[in-house]
């Protein structure tokens, strides 16, 4: 059946390798993104026309016989909640905050929401001023940070959530803490020497090995509980065009003119 | 004259499809492309493939069911699952005799695996 095609060492394989990575990632990001525009676009919009025709059958309800009024209010009820439910889920598939206002204001967002469903205590500290990313790189922390938040609450059994968000000496650090039981050491080691272990972790390292940064896990140094620091060189190629070439206006990109678009739709 | 091995790719999503194509040629593998489990089917009896690569998600006929027939109609056939869910993909393709299943999250293992199959040595 197969024949043997090897003559082809390893070295060569990897970047390939990495290269299919990050085209997979992109077209599940792609894809999220279009079911998420489609959700609120579409079905979001139909909902609301369907909840203010029902709205007036609502406020006329004296017209109707009793049963009929009840199955009105019931109609109204539901369909507000499954417009929240549409609101919701378009945006943990992509975060609609995040294009046009940035990675800061987008997880403070996410916290805030986050805190509001899981019951969670989550603080959020960002750095004054952090810089405007490459959509790849603030897609990708704000990633991880929905990863991580999920694993505490789901994993760690900790009451709070804590998420740091710096920029400092050409370094970005993002930092998401909790205070429950723990990674055992075994565990932190492989996470940190790059074996796999678990979808959830093998997804982040891919992300954040694809931005030419280091994610590392370690205990909680304030106590109880597990820390997943990520950090990465703030480069010309972390920067969007608009930050890199703020003494260069010249050379502003693609990227920048697309994202001024989006805004002004 | 040797064949290529050959790899059918299921998935809705044509970036996907693009991606897994791009990286199967230039291992040397001759890949075909189908979007959803039926239209792969009819693929497969003409294309006669060493190896399926099914999505978990799609339209038409999900990959646990594509799975299930390609099992009946080509049992020869070895079946690899990728998924965006995993976990929830896993037991159900198992089950129905897929080989593997792998995260579009992480995509070394399912290389590992498609090499192996294919018998295509790293050196």
């Amino acid at each position: 059946m197969a024949r043997d095609i090897s003559e082809r060492n390893r070295a060569e394989e990897a970047p390939k390798e990495a290269e299919l990575s990050a085209r997979l990632l992109q077209a599940q990001d792609e894809e999220r993104r279009r079911i998420a525009r489609e959700l609120h676009d579409e079905v979001g919009q139909l909902l609301a026309a369907i909840g203010m025709n029902v709205a007036q059958v609502v406020r006329e309800k004296d017209k109707l016989s009793p049963a009929a009024a009840r199955s009105a209010e019931d109609m109204r009820h539901s369909i507000e909640r499954a417009s929240a439910e549409i609101r919701t889920v378009s945006y943990l598939l992509h975060p609609p905050l995040l294009d046009e206002v940035g990675l800061p204001t987008a997880l403070r967002w996410y916290a805030d929401g986050f805190a509001e469903r899981s019951k969670l205590k989550v603080t959020v500290e960002l750095t004054d001023d952090f810089p405007r990313l490459t959509q790849d790189y603030e897609l990708s922390l704000f990633r991880i940070a929905q990863e991580c938040l999920t694993n505490i609450h789901r994993h760690s059994g900790s009451f709070t959530a804590f998420v740091r968000l710096s920029c400092v000496d050409e370094k970005v650090e993002l930092e998401i803490r909790d205070e429950g039981k723990g990674i055992n050491q075994e565990i932190q080691s492989k996470i940190n020497s790059g074996a796999s272990v678990g979808v959830g972790f093998r997804g982040m390292q891919e992300r954040v090995r694809l931005i030419g940064g280091k994610l590392t896990v370690h205990p909680n140094p304030n106590g109880n509980g597990t820390s997943v620091l990520v950090t990465l060189p703030l480069n010309e190629e972390a920067l969007a065009p608009s930050e890199s070439t703020a003494l260069n206006p010249d050379a502003a990109g693609e990227e920048d003119r697309s994202r001024a678009q989006g805004l002004s739709l | 004259m040797v064949e290529e091995p050959r790899i059918l790719i299921v998935d809705d999503q044509p970036n996907v499809r693009k991606a897994l194509r791009w990286y199967f040629q230039e291992l040397k593998l001759e890949c075909s492309e189908e979007e959803n489990g039926l239209d792969a089917l009819q693929k497969a009896q003409q294309a006669k493939p060493d190896l399926v690569i099914l999505d978990f998600s799609m339209p038409v006929m999900n990959g646990v069911d594509a799975a299930k027939v390609f099992q009946q109609a080509m049992p020869e056939v070895p079946i690899l699952m990728l998924t965006a869910h995993f976990g929830i993909a896993d037991k159900a393709a198992k089950d129905v005799g897929v080989l593997g299943v792998f995260s579009k999250d992480n995509i070394a293992p399912l290389v590992k695996q498609t090499r192996t199959i294919l018998k295509i040595r790293e050196l």
